[in-house]
This record gives C-alpha cells, structure tokens and sequence, in this order.
C-alpha cells in the first residue's frame, strides 16, 4: 500500500503529463453521447441506448459510495428488461420503483452533462493554473517544504480532480501524511530541534550530558511528543523548550526544558485536523473556510465538530429549507445557523411563521428572515420569537411590516415587548399601530439609554411638556411616529423658545400632530435656507468661549465644547417639577432666575399653566425652562461654577439675536452682586 | 469583526465606541448579516449619504432591510431632501415614514 506522501506524488506527477487538450475532448464527447441519449429518451424501452461504460461513468457521480452497486443493478436489470422486450417484441411493463429509477437516471445525467460543461468550459482557463499549483505541491513535498492551509485546499483539488473515485480514502491518506509532516517540521521550528528521519520513533531523550553538548541534533524530543501524543488527552501535554547548550549547565538543569502536564490550549497537529474538519464541513455545505477573517476562525476552534457535522447533514439533507434560502455568499449566516442553532430551533420558527402568520418556506419572507435575521435562530433569539409570535397575533400586528422595516424587531427582547405593552395600554394605545409606527422606540439598541426604552423616555418628555398622552393616542395615528426621536425633549424646547408653545396646545386633541407639522415644517425651512436644523453650534461656541466669568481654566476648547453638547444630549434625562424644586433649593441663582422670569400671568386658564411650567422670559427672548433645569443640573455635576452652568445651560441649543444673548449674559454676571432680596423685586 | 465598516471611513476608533454603545445582540447582527450591512452601506454611500457611522447608531434597522426594500421607501422623497434629512436630522427620517 502506498503511504500518503507516495500517493500524493503518484498523482500529481501523471497528471502533470496529462493535463492537455485530450481529458477536454474526452469530457466533451461524453457529453455529446450523453446529450444524444437523453433526447431520445422518451420511452421507457429506450434505455437500451445507453452503453455500458456511460452508465458507469454515471453511476460514479453518485454518492453516497454504497448506493451506487444498488442503482447501477437496477439499471441495468431494467435495461436487461428492455432487451428482452426488444426481442420477444413484447411491450416493456415497469412497476413504479424501476420507474422512478429510469427517472432518477435522467436527473443524474442532467447533472453529469452540466458538470462536464463546467469543466470544459474552465479547463482551458485553469489549465495554467492547475498546473501551476501540481507544480508547486510537488515542489513542497520534494523540498519538505511547510504545507500552508492554502496548500491543504489545493491538494483537495488536486485528489477531488484525479481520483474523483476515490476521494475520500485517498484525501484521509495525503491529510494524514501531511498534517504529520506538518506537525513534525512545526515542532522542529517550535523547539529549535532538528530531527533525524531515520531514527526510530521509540528513543526518547538521551540525558547523556556530554553528547548533548556534543551532538545536540541527535536530541529526539519532538518525536515523542508526537509518538505520546494522545488526542483524547489532548490538555495534558508535554511542552519543551529550548535546550541552549551553549549558556547553561545540562548537569544541573536539564529538567528544567521539559516541563510536563502543563495545560497547553492546543497543538499544531490538533490545530490542523480541526481546522481540516472544518473546512470538510464548509466545503460540504459549499463555502470557503479559507475567506473567513482570523477571529470568526479562532472562535470556531472551539466549536463542537461533531456536532457540527451532523448539523451540516441535516440542513443539507434533512431540512433543506433554510440552507435553500441562504444566500449563496452569505457565509457568516450559514456559520452562525450551523453553530449556534439546533434541529428544534429551526423546527419550531418555521412551525411558528406557518401557524401564526401563514408564512411558507415559498415566499420572500423566510428568505428575508434567513439573511437579514439570522440572529434568530439563537437560542435566544428563538425564545423571544416565540413568545413574541404570540403578542403579534394577539394584536393582529401586520407581520410583513416589520420584516420589511425593522426585520430584527421579530426577537427583540420579549420581557422589554411586554413591559412597553402593559405601559402603552394604560393610555389607550392600539398596539398593533404602535408596533407598526413606533418599532424603532419599543426596542432600544443604545446601551447608554438610562430608560427602558425610547418610547418610556419619550411618554415621560411628553408628559412633563404638559401633552396629555391619553389624548395624544386618541389622535390621527401618523404623530406617533414623534415617539421614535432620539432627543425629543431639545425639540420641543426649540418650539416654545420660538414662541409656538401656546400654539402647539391651543389644541390639546391635536397637540401629537401640531407638534409633528412643526417639526416637518421646520425640517423644510432649514433644507431650503440651506441652515442647521436644530442647533447652530458654531454660533454658540463663539458666544460662550469667553464667558467664563473669572474663572480662567474653565475655558473651552471647540473640542471640548463638542463634547460637552454631546454629554448633555447623551445624557438623556429628563426633569421633572419635584427635581426643579429641589435645584432651587440647592442653587440660588436657580431660584432668583426662575421666580424673576416665569411669564407674570395671573389666570389659571390650561394654556397659562402651561406657560408657566415651560417658559422662562429674557426681554423678548423665552427659554425652555425644563431644557434650563436639566442642562444645569447636569452641568453642575460636570464640576461648572454656579453662573457659568446657568448661562450655558439658559442659551443650550437657543437661536439668539446677538442683543439677545447680551442680555442673557449681563443678568447672569450680575446675578449674586445685589442681595437675593433685591434681585427678586427688581426681576419682578 | 465589525473591522468590514472601515471599507465605510469607519474608523477603528469609532467601531470601538460602537461596540460600547450597541447592545451586545445589535452588535452581533451586524456581525453575522454584514452581507447585508455592506450592501445597504454602500448604496447610502453612492446615494451620497455622507455620515454612515450615524446610520449605524441612530438608524441600525435600515441596515438589515434589504436594498430593494429600502430603495423602494426613499424614492418616495425628494432625493436632496433626503440627502438633507440622512446627511443633518437622521433621527427625524421617522417622521418622513422612513
């Protein structure tokens, strides 16, 4: 029996000499015969057109191994049949197993005819390159050269292409002479070692000192570790380290390189036949293990394979749905279903899809929810699918929408659903529109966000500017989609500082539209003037660099200043009249500004309530007085001085007239100088 | 192995502040469907979308739609307006049924 490496060469080299324009002429006139058949293969009885060295051609392209004695004896006991027909003149009765197989015989010659196309069509193309490679994999073995993976991916061609009938075996052979190669040149690279070919494999360590020094080639280390290697316990193993004869005393120390059972995460050699199991695996499911980047390849080590391939066969035997609809590039999808999903996993999404929402394996749906959801084949993912399932159904929730525009809404986190659920049903809220409008809010994907989720943080923002949200739900359903802002709060400050506030509750049925209108409005009026829509940060930064109020080293850079905007809009709290209380007890300043510039209206009507609680006035000017208390607070806590956090925090995201922001400025220098007492009256 | 957005003037900085900010499920979609990711980024990009790091924080749900889906939902709007709204206000997309 010829060993890997003699097997390797003995194919490589006829090949060498037989890759020209014969193998193509070959390929191409069995296909024309091929060809010929099937199109006068229209009855049974016609089977006996086909020779017997195309049939067994055929039959070699059929795998498994075992089922191709089975099927070539049916075929030509049928073909027999018909012979015999032929010549009793007698017509040809077939019962429905040998009629299925005469139909199995055309599919599996529309497989061979195109497959040959394939190859005639690149054989010209490769033929260079393949040459080149058989070159370069002979130079390998000859120079005793390192097998790169590369290299692992062209042998495979190489055997796949020479001995198609024998692939298997042969590749167990070549894989095992290589890894072995490979794992005794990387131990020799590893220790520094050279071993000796010839020295047999049970000598171990010579501990004679003076040879060591005198001839420390013949130091057989590595072929022990090989000989002992044991794959089942593959964690306890033997590291060696260099033995440097020339620096340290061999009598005293020589133990010292060998330290035994220290846990070693793996070997080369182990390395190798796993990464050579994977890419069987890849390969079988029709992906290239090679074009996967160094993580997702290092994460895969330490993945089950046996497991996996079992998997493998099921997706692609078994269940073939889901690999049918993966995308025939996307092979991280496929990664991800073949690690982290299960048989009952994949069973019960689609039991799920197609009991609840009708949704068959033949529309465009799996295929979406396949590519661009795989994530939901996790076992969490699975999970929250199907608790989730159950809450669309319950509300008639359009499915299609949410694969269309949110698609990884499907599995969000289930508890997360049911709490913004029971939190929007308090106010009257049809949640199948909610889900449909407000998808983005119910989920939040920020990990910074100090509130459940957006939509909690935005009915809370909502609440505090004074909307009422069973009203607001009771309104046209297109506002809701204001409840998807990031920073809906600085909006609404922006309108009542431009003096819309009175208008967006002159009608409180209405409010969640009116509010919707100004900000599309606004949008447009900005896009046309070719302005910033929300905030003009340069102009602000301008105006605040040298207000720093004595205090030097608070100065800001632009930087800095940016950074600062984006603390405040990241920080995304929210104020509320108990908390603003609180600051006015705390800070002075605090109290004298918001007692000497609430507006002076002495009614109790909704609408002057309502200004009251929201606005602060500057001459002409208004400013939000929630955006006032919450930038204050939180810039006191970013470590401003009392007056620079006021002025910062009263002319935040504010578009101001230069004698605007003047005026702000000087009432906040001259904040402190009079008496608290004194400055109250003269506000009033 | 988010490193496939620096193809998008993402830089290894701003994936690192991604991977701080996301939530640990959103950054593994974009880790298993970066086909996808990749095709709608790069349709945004050839639409002129300039700021494709604030698609991903603010709007990452778009990355999974598919490009025709998408495309079909923004030829509904004015091309610069879009442009506008993507490139200055991508939080306010909503409003416009995006």
């Amino acid at each position: 029996m010829l060993s890997g490496k003699e097997l390797l060469i003995s194919i490589i080299k006829p090949a060498l000499s037989t890759l020209d324009n014969n193998q193509i002429q070959q390929i191409a006139f069995d296909n024309a015969e091929l060809n010929t058949f099937l199109n006068n293969f229209n009855h049974p009885e016609d089977i006996i057109n086909l020779t017997e060295s195309a049939l067994n051609n055929l039959v070699n392209n059929l795998e498994p191994l075992e089922a191709r004695n089975y099927f070539l004896g049916n075929i030509k006991f049928i073909k027999g049949l018909a012979e015999l027909a032929k010549q009793n003149q007698t017509k040809l009765n077939l019962n429905k197993n040998q009629l299925l197989n005469l139909e199995e015989l055309k599919e599996l010659i529309k497989l061979t005819i195109s497959r040959n196309e394939y190859n005639i069509q690149n054989a010209k193309e490769k033929s260079e390159n393949q040459i080149s490679d058989y070159r370069k994999i002979l130079g390998i073995v000859q120079k005793e050269e390192l097998f790169t993976e590369n290299d692992y991916n062209i042998i495979e061609k190489i055997v796949r292409s020479e001995t198609p009938n024998d692939v298997d075996n042969n590749l167990d052979k070549i894989y095992s002479f290589v890894n072995e190669f490979n794992a005794r040149k990387l131990s020799e690279i590893y220790t520094g070692i050279k071993e000796k070919q010839y020295i047999k494999p049970n000598i171990t360590i010579n501990l004679t000192p003076i040879k060591l020094i005198e001839e420390p080639e013949e130091v057989i280390v590595t072929e022990r570790i090989i000989e002992d290697y044991n794959k089942e316990e593959a964690i306890e193993e033997i590291e060696v380290t260099p033995l440097n004869f020339e620096d340290t005393d061999p009598f005293q120390d020589i133990f010292s390189s060998i330290n035994l059972r220290k846990k070693k995460p793996s070997t080369k050699l182990v390395d190798a036949e796993h990464t050579q199991k994977l890419k069987e695996i890849l390969s079988y499911l029709g992906y290239n293990y090679d074009i996967l980047e160094d993580e997702l390849k290092l994460k895969l080590t330490s993945e089950d394979l046996t497991k996996m391939e079992e998997f493998a066969k099921y997706l692609k035997e078994e269940n073939k749905v889901i690999l049918s609809k993966i995308k025939t590039n996307n092979i991280y999808s496929s990664i991800f279903i073949l690690t982290k999903s299960s048989k009952q996993r994949i069973e019960l999404i689609l039991s799920t899809l197609y009991n609840y929402f009708g949704i068959k394996s033949a529309g465009g749906e799996l295929f979406k929810i396949v590519n661009n959801a795989t994530t939901i084949f996790s076992e969490q993912g699975c999970q929250n699918f199907v608790e989730n399932a159950k809450i669309f159904k319950q509300y008639n929730v359009l499915i299609n929408n949410i694969i269309d525009k949110n698609i990884n809404f499907l599995h969000i986190d289930n508890e997360e659903l049911l709490f913004n659920i029971d939190l929007l049903i308090n106010y009257g809220a049809d949640i199948s529109i909610l889900i449909d409008k407000c998808n983005l809010s119910l989920y939040t994907h920020n990990s910074f966000n100090s509130f459940s989720s957006l939509i909690k943080k935005n009915l809370d923002v909502l609440k505090q500017y004074c909307f009422d949200l069973k009203l607001f739900f009771e309104e046209k359903n297109s506002c809701y989609t204001i409840l998807n802002s990031v920073d809906l709060a600085s909006k609404i400050d922006q309108f009542i500082e431009v003096g819309l506030n009175e208008f967006i509750h002159s009608n409180s049925k209405n409010s969640g539209n009116i509010l919707k209108t100004l900000i599309i409005k606004r949008i447009y009026y900005a896009y046309k003037n070719k302005m910033p829509v929300w905030e003009n940060i340069n102009i602000e930064y301008k105006r605040l660099k040298d207000c720093n109020f004595g205090d030097e080293d608070s100065r800001l850079t632009f930087q800095e200043f940016n950074q600062l905007k984006k603390y405040i809009k990241d920080e995304d709290s929210i104020i509320n009249e108990s908390e603003i209380n609180m600051i006015k007890s705390d800070y002075s300043i605090m109290e004298l500004i918001d007692e000497g510039n609430r507006p002076a209206i002495y009614s109790n009507s909704p609408l002057t309530l309502i200004k009251r609680k929201l606005e602060l006035i500057f001459d002409t000017q208004i400013i939000s007085r929630p955006k006032a208390f919450r930038v204050f607070k939180l810039l006191m806590a970013d470590g401003f001085n009392e007056k620079q956090a006021l002025l910062y925090a009263l002319v935040y995201n504010s578009i101001l007239e230069e004698n605007e922001f003047i005026f702000i400025k000087n009432l906040v220098e001259r904040m402190g100088v009079e008496k608290k007492d004194d400055e109250l009256f003269r506000a009033v | 192995m988010m490193n496939y957005l620096e193809q998008f003037d993402i830089t290894e900085e701003d994936i690192s502040l991604l991977k701080q900010n996301l939530k640990p499920d959103v950054i593994l979609n974009f880790e298993v469907m970066r086909n996808n990711v990749i095709e709608v980024l790069t349709y945004l990009k050839e639409l002129g979308v300039a700021n494709l790091l604030n698609v991903i924080t603010f709007r990452p749900d778009l990355c999974f739609r598919t490009v025709h889906t998408l495309e079909q939902e923004l030829i509904k709007i004015d091309k610069e307006l879009l442009l506008y709204i993507f490139n200055n206000t991508i939080d306010d997309l909503t409003n416009f049924n995006i």
